[in-house]
């Protein structure tokens, strides 16, 4: 009896240490990070988020009693109908070192830091959110994941999705098709509520609206010299994992205003001489920002970035053509996978594409490929594009790494080569 | 009078000094490191300076690099110890009437192949900084169980006919493989050349990654080490280019002439990305 009592006091006490540690965490990052004052003011509100993360602050997944949180993994889970079922996603892929010493518990050594660090918040009571979720949806995008939702099957409602590989031939489609209908339906079961061509419609304009200001958003970091850091940028999107959809999109309108300003004014961060840079690779979530810290804080700027938790998370739109509840269910399928860059899809093109078509945009000079220790995909994607930035002439520096911070300075030694590397080629040219 | 501009380069296990003056190299020293970074770095520069009749003022700037290289207080410049690399081969490379299009290097905790363009800028490097395999700390450790001097492993390794072969790079288990091997009575001088075979195996994997063009210069301490440079050409199919007398000191030389470059050409441009952030760390941590 006794041993039982203890048992769950430790646990407990593992999870507000570990609570405490990702808090002095934020607290450091945050140190860093205001110490810059080129900062666009606007920029407080999406601190006010992170700046919460551990407390469960005012803007971070804040619900009404009663109203249902579905929890949201990889970029294939379709929020707008999440949204018109009246719930509210939150997406759970996660940056925090310090739950992952929980994590290994369930994971082999290989696994990749941010599956296990998603583990230890799944299995232990560190941030609220967590353990809000009514549903969590779980699509098999890398094997990581797809094992994780058997591991939470026991603990939670888990449903996955089943995301096909081939993506452009015609079973797979109506296969996925499939798999958004029974995602449609988990949704219905878990809040009780039907999704209507109404409340699906008003969504989808919802979700719409916030993607005007993100497209703003992208057209703008491309201005010389950079109007906003990188690292912003990656803070910005990445709170909307945790915001309301529309506040957020009030926020970073806020914030457009002000960059264009900024432009038009000739305020910026970063001058005319920083190395600017394309930032791609394993997805990088608060408060990992240790790659984009050290870029920035070495002169370099980030101008552009291909990651699933930043640019292609939001930047492709839900078209449909009539507005039947059919029509818009075909529609909702195809924006989550035809357009996606994920490196788990059979081929590369989409990715390709992108990233020579940022490239030109934002003037990028040289290509940082990050790669999560144990993130296959990305891994086995690297040489491709290598032999790519070869043949196009972009130099590309490739960081593996994961997210404890023992390997910071060796990484600053090689990311300061690679931005003498730029300016001494700008030279030359 | 012409200018006078100094380099350092604060590796892990020793620190080098160089001056140059706007078109020589005037001269270097090398110094272990120890753990107080800036006074070592002031004393060797001292020592130099003095060497050749000048003053501290008459340097008109200070590069330094290597690990340590944000922690000395008199410094005008840091510059990454790839960019100083290359700077100083191509220079000794000119000098020996070469062009320069891959680097290997050895330090004390890493090793770098490094390949350049035609115009000798950077075009890719490799660096092994995750362990002490492959590096100048391997070949320590293995001296101090054999019971050798540093400097003499490099001829008692020419002397094997066939080295043993060593599977573990890893220091701390090839310090086990090695004293079983000797356990077994095999021959010192085979032992050591299986040594140099397995360092020079793990540099040309990275210099395969990076690709190897010729001319391949050589640096970093553990240069001087004729049994390694002869593993290291077997191990990637070249020649290798050893500065004469100097490969411990090329990347000082490197930082040196960065000097010299700004104070003569100017900086890069007129605004320089300035480190948004300073490094915190207030004294030296990083030597093992």
């Amino acid at each position: 009896m006794k041993a039982e009592d203890k048992k769950p006091s430790r646990r407990e006490r593992l999870a507000k240490k570990i609570k405490t540690n990702l808090s002095m965490t934020v607290r450091e990052l945050f140190e860093q990070i205001d110490e810059d004052r080129s900062r666009p003011k606007a920029m407080a509100y999406f601190d006010s988020i992170f700046k919460n993360f551990t407390g469960g602050g005012e803007n971070v997944v804040q619900v009404p009693e009663g109203q249902k949180v579905i929890g949201t993994y990889c970029v294939f889970v379709p929020e707008e109908l999440v949204y018109a079922a009246g719930a509210h996603p939150v997406r759970l892929c996660a940056g925090t070192y310090e739950s992952s010493e929980v994590g290994e518990e369930y994971l082999p050594d290989v696994a990749c830091p941010m599956v296990k660090s998603e583990m230890g918040l799944e299995t232990m009571p560190i941030l609220d959110f967590y353990q809000k979720c009514d549903l969590v949806a779980l699509p098999g995008s890398c094997h990581w994941k797809l094992k994780m939702a058997e591991m939470l099957e026991e603990r939670k409602p888990v449903h996955v999705l089943d995301v096909p590989r081939i993506k452009e031939r015609e079973n797979s489609r109506q296969y996925w098709l499939e798999e958004v209908k029974n995602f449609k339906a988990a949704v219905e079961k878990t809040t009780g509520t039907r999704i209507t061509r109404k409340t699906l419609k008003g969504a989808i304009r919802t979700v719409q609206a916030a993607q005007v200001e993100v497209h703003r958003f992208f057209e703008l970091r491309k201005a010389i010299p950079a109007p906003i850091l990188g690292r912003d940028a990656l803070a910005v999107m990445n709170a909307y994992f945790y915001d309301d959809v529309s506040r957020w999109a009030a926020a970073l309108a806020e914030l457009n205003d002000e960059l264009e300003q900024r432009i038009a004014e000739g305020v910026h961060v970063a001058p005319a001489s920083s190395a600017r840079i394309l930032l791609t690779g394993s997805p990088m979530v608060f408060p990992n920002w240790k790659v984009p810290m050290i870029i920035e804080d070495l002169g370099g700027v980030l101008v552009a970035d291909e990651f699933c938790t930043s640019q292609r998370y939001l930047s492709d739109m839900v078209a449909m053509d009539e507005g039947t509840l059919n029509d818009m269910m075909m529609a909702i399928a195809e924006r989550y996978v035809l357009p996606c860059s994920c490196p788990m899809f059979s081929n590369t093109l989409e990715r390709r594409d992108k990233l020579l078509q940022l490239i030109e945009e934002a003037q990028v000079e040289g290509v940082i490929y990050h790669i999560l220790k144990g993130c296959h995909p990305y891994d086995i994607e690297l040489k491709m594009m290598e032999k790519l930035m070869q043949d196009k002439g972009i130099p590309m520096l490739k960081i593996e790494t994961d997210y404890s911070p023992q390997d910071v300075e060796q990484l600053r030694t090689r990311i300061e080569a690679f931005q003498e590397t730029l300016r001494g080629r700008r030279r030359v040219q | 009078m012409s200018g006078f501009f100094g380099g350092l380069d604060i590796g892990s296990a020793t620190t080098k000094a160089a001056i140059v003056s706007e078109d020589a190299v005037l001269g270097h020293a090398v110094v272990a490191t120890g753990v107080h970074c800036d006074e070592t770095a002031r004393n060797l520069m001292n020592q130099v300076i003095e060497a050749h009749g000048l003053q501290f003022g008459d340097l008109k700037g200070v590069t330094t690099t290597g690990y340590g290289r944000r922690l000395v207080s008199f410094a005008t410049g840091t510059i990454s110890e790839i960019t100083a690399n290359v700077r100083g081969a191509v220079w000794y490379g000119q000098q020996g009437g070469r062009q320069i299009r891959t680097i290997i290097n050895i330090g004390g905790q890493d090793s770098k192949v490094i390949s350049l363009d035609e115009q000798g800028v950077t075009k890719n490097f490799s660096m092994n900084d995750k362990c002490a395999a492959g590096t100048g700390r391997f070949l320590e450790s293995l001296a101090r169980i054999l019971e050798v001097n540093l400097t003499e492993l490099g001829d008692i390794a020419l002397e094997a006919e066939v080295p043993i072969r060593i599977n573990s790079t890893c220091t701390v288990f090839a310090e086990s493989e090695i004293i079983s091997l000797i356990a077994r009575g095999r021959k010192k001088s085979e032992i050591v050349a299986g040594a140099h075979y397995a360092i020079a195996n793990r540099l040309a994997r990275m210099a395969r990654r990076v690709g190897v063009v010729d001319q391949v210069f050589f640096d970093g301490g553990p240069a001087l080490n004729r049994g390694l440079v002869e593993a290291v050409e077997n191990e990637i199919a070249a020649e290798l280019y050893v500065p004469p007398d100097v490969p411990q000191v090329t990347t000082a030389v490197g930082a040196a002439l960065i000097a010299r470059d700004e104070y003569l050409y100017g900086a890069e441009t007129d605004e320089l990305p300035k480190a948004r952030r300073m490094n915190r760390e207030a004294e030296c941590n990083l030597c093992p």
